[in-house]
């Protein structure tokens, strides 16, 4: 596919902030996370010819975000500890703060593919389809994933969902 | 919890800041323009040689003039900082350690490719010339203050398995080796030239005993104030997660070796949000903070002169309100703020020097109060190709240091409180007569 850089741009601005969604999950860390997708915007750009067609964009670009983030991660040898990160306030009291400590801290457990898969179901309302074709797993191998998480995550949560 | 409200609570959890997909098109499209990149570079490296073989040739017969190049005043030029690759060993790219009143400045570094090693320079000079007066490893430790000079010289470095010493104001340095008490340090916070906080474990497994302890002897002893939860300090932030049941969500925060502030996690006895320790992290109490604080957003402590008053500030945009209490933490209320005119404050970026002088570093800029944070006034501003204060300090109420970004782009406006992605760059600025002139400091 052939396309000139405002065109590009056009196409690939909405997905900015579903993939910074999927980088943070997998990261945790939101400066990371905006290195990837700044970095994901461009390896875009110069790959554009592998796509067939605009429908396709978010799953392909999610998938190199995806990947993005796997090379992070790999690289990331050390660990270190990072103060709480600037979040928009949300109004919603103490229950709130509980909430929102329990939900990090849960998905903290999880993998990084599993956390992944639970945002992009969960939060970007992907179908199972591109859920796995971001991650590259079966359909079957990612519904397994998105339950494992859930069934992890209910220990901390009281979470009341089904795949 | 149902669908809709993991859908809510994942949207919330990963929220991100406002502008983000101005940031990710910042370099967008690549300066070759075109995604056959290669060719575009290769094309246009032909093209820069030619026109400088051109403008060479023009040069000896007079007569090529390069568009824009000698016509007219040029923009100052901005000043390069050094690429910043991330945090290496838990030491930011480049953390401003101290800034003495005689002027010497201290900045530390991760800076072997690979290899978790800092280095410690000394400038006397303004950063004119550095000299690195220690190395050494850095592995698994969390951001902390690792170091401190005191007036008369003594100083004290706290490594994962040493500690060094100096008593001639970091000109020599002797590394003695951590007692077992404390075993590998993960976290430190050095309060001063002799006195410390750190968290220690043997790191052998698992189930390694992790402790909170503290010295006032410059390292020779130290004394543990608490046992943390083994199976729970080895989880997502490699520091202690319980602290007398109370489960820490970040790195705790002392104020003076007394007082300290931590964030739990909800445990089965426990409520999430603040804890407070008021006799040095022996026993922690729940901080009965207003709901409208969101202490996930970051957080500070700082003391009164009398040792009293605590004042813990967080995120509270856009008002940049400041939370005190007179009653050992047990109650607070919002008893100061930085008028929203003079940007963001982040909650690492109030150093109270004393109770005449506070200073706060925002995004745009660096403001003082001579009052404890009744009234607000701006320092001298900084050169507008900076952007937000990243750091500051203040070893006494004339010398101070701040580390500040610098904006993406050329000086063409005001400071941009906007961030780019990709290395980060920075500048440091030292004042040694309050805030009222700033001189840049270059550094290594």
């Amino acid at each position: 596919m052939e396309l000139a850089p405002d065109e590009f741009e056009r196409l690939a601005r909405p997905e900015v902030v579903p993939a910074y969604r999927l980088a943070v999950a997998m990261l945790r860390s939101r400066q990371d996370a905006e290195d990837v997708v700044q970095d994901a915007v461009l390896a875009a750009w110069r790959k554009i010819g592998q796509l067939r067609d605009r429908e396709g964009f978010r799953p392909w670009f999610l998938t190199i975000v995806a990947n993005r983030c796997r090379m992070a991660l790999r690289s990331r040898w050390w660990s270190v500890v990072r103060l709480a990160e600037v979040v928009r306030p949300h109004d919603d009291g103490d229950d709130g703060i509980a909430a929102r400590l329990d939900l990090r801290r849960a998905l903290a457990r999880l993998s990084a593919t599993d956390r992944a898969a639970l945002v992009l179901f969960y939060a970007l309302d992907l179908p199972l389809e591109e859920v796995a074709a971001t991650l590259r797993l079966t359909p079957s191998a990612a519904k397994s994933r998105i339950h494992r998480a859930l069934t992890r995550i209910r220990t901390t949560l009281a979470v009341e969902v089904t795949v | 919890m149902n669908a809709d409200e993991l859908h809510q609570a994942l949207l919330a959890e990963t929220e991100p800041r406002p502008g983000l997909a101005d940031r990710a098109f910042t370099d967008f499209p690549p300066p070759d323009g075109s995604r056959r990149w290669v060719l575009g570079v290769a094309a246009a490296a032909l093209t820069v040689c030619m026109v400088a073989a051109l403008a060479a040739a023009g040069g000896r017969l007079g007569w090529l003039q390069l568009p824009g190049v000698s016509a007219g005043p040029q923009p100052a030029p901005v000043p390069t900082g050094p690429a910043l690759p991330g945090r290496l060993g838990g030491v930011a790219p480049t953390d401003v350690v101290a800034v003495t009143p005689s002027g010497a400045v201290w900045i530390q570094r991760a800076e072997v490719p690979g290899r978790p090693v800092v280095a410690l320079y000394e400038s006397v000079d303004g950063g004119a010339r550095w000299v690195k007066r220690l190395v050494y490893s850095a592995v698994d430790m969390a951001p902390g203050r690792r170091m401190w000079i005191d007036a008369d010289g003594r100083g004290l470095l706290v490594a994962p398995e040493s500690l060094y010493e100096t008593s001639d104001a970091g000109a020599h340095w002797v590394k003695e080796p951590l007692p077992a008490s404390i075993g590998k340090v993960t976290w430190v916070q050095v309060l001063n030239g002799h006195e410390a906080m750190a968290i220690g474990t043997d790191g052998t497994s698992p189930h390694s005993e992790v402790v909170l302890a503290r010295t006032d002897d410059g390292g020779r002893f130290w004394t543990v104030q608490a046992s943390i939860d083994p199976m729970q300090a080895f989880g997502q932030n490699m520091l202690c997660e319980a602290v007398k049941g109370c489960r820490s969500m970040s790195p705790m925060m002392f104020a003076d070796s007394r007082h300290g502030i931590v964030l739990g996690a909800p445990g089965p006895r426990s409520r999430s949000g603040v804890y407070v320790t008021l006799d040095g992290g022996v026993t922690w109490q729940p901080a009965a903070l207003p709901a409208s604080v969101d202490p996930t957003h970051g957080m500070n402590v700082v003391v009164g002169a009398d040792g009293d008053d605590i004042a813990f500030i967080t995120y509270d945009r856009p008002v940049n309100h400041l939370y005190a209490s007179t009653d050992g933490g047990r109650h607070w209320s919002p008893a100061r703020s930085i008028p929203a005119d003079f940007g963001f404050l982040g909650t690492d970026r109030l150093v109270v020097v004393d109770d005449s002088h506070w200073w706060a570093g925002t995004d745009r800029g660096v403001c003082s109060s001579p009052d404890q944070g009744l009234h607000w006034y701006p320092a001298a501003p900084l050169p507008r190709y900076t952007s937000q204060v990243d750091q500051i300090g203040f070893s006494d109420p004339q010398h101070g240091w701040v580390l500040v970004e610098l904006a993406a782009g050329p000086p063409t406006g005001p400071a941009s409180p906007a961030r780019s992605s990709g290395p980060l760059r920075v500048a440091m600025f030292t004042t040694a007569d309050g805030g009222h002139s700033w001189q840049q400091v270059p550094l290594p």
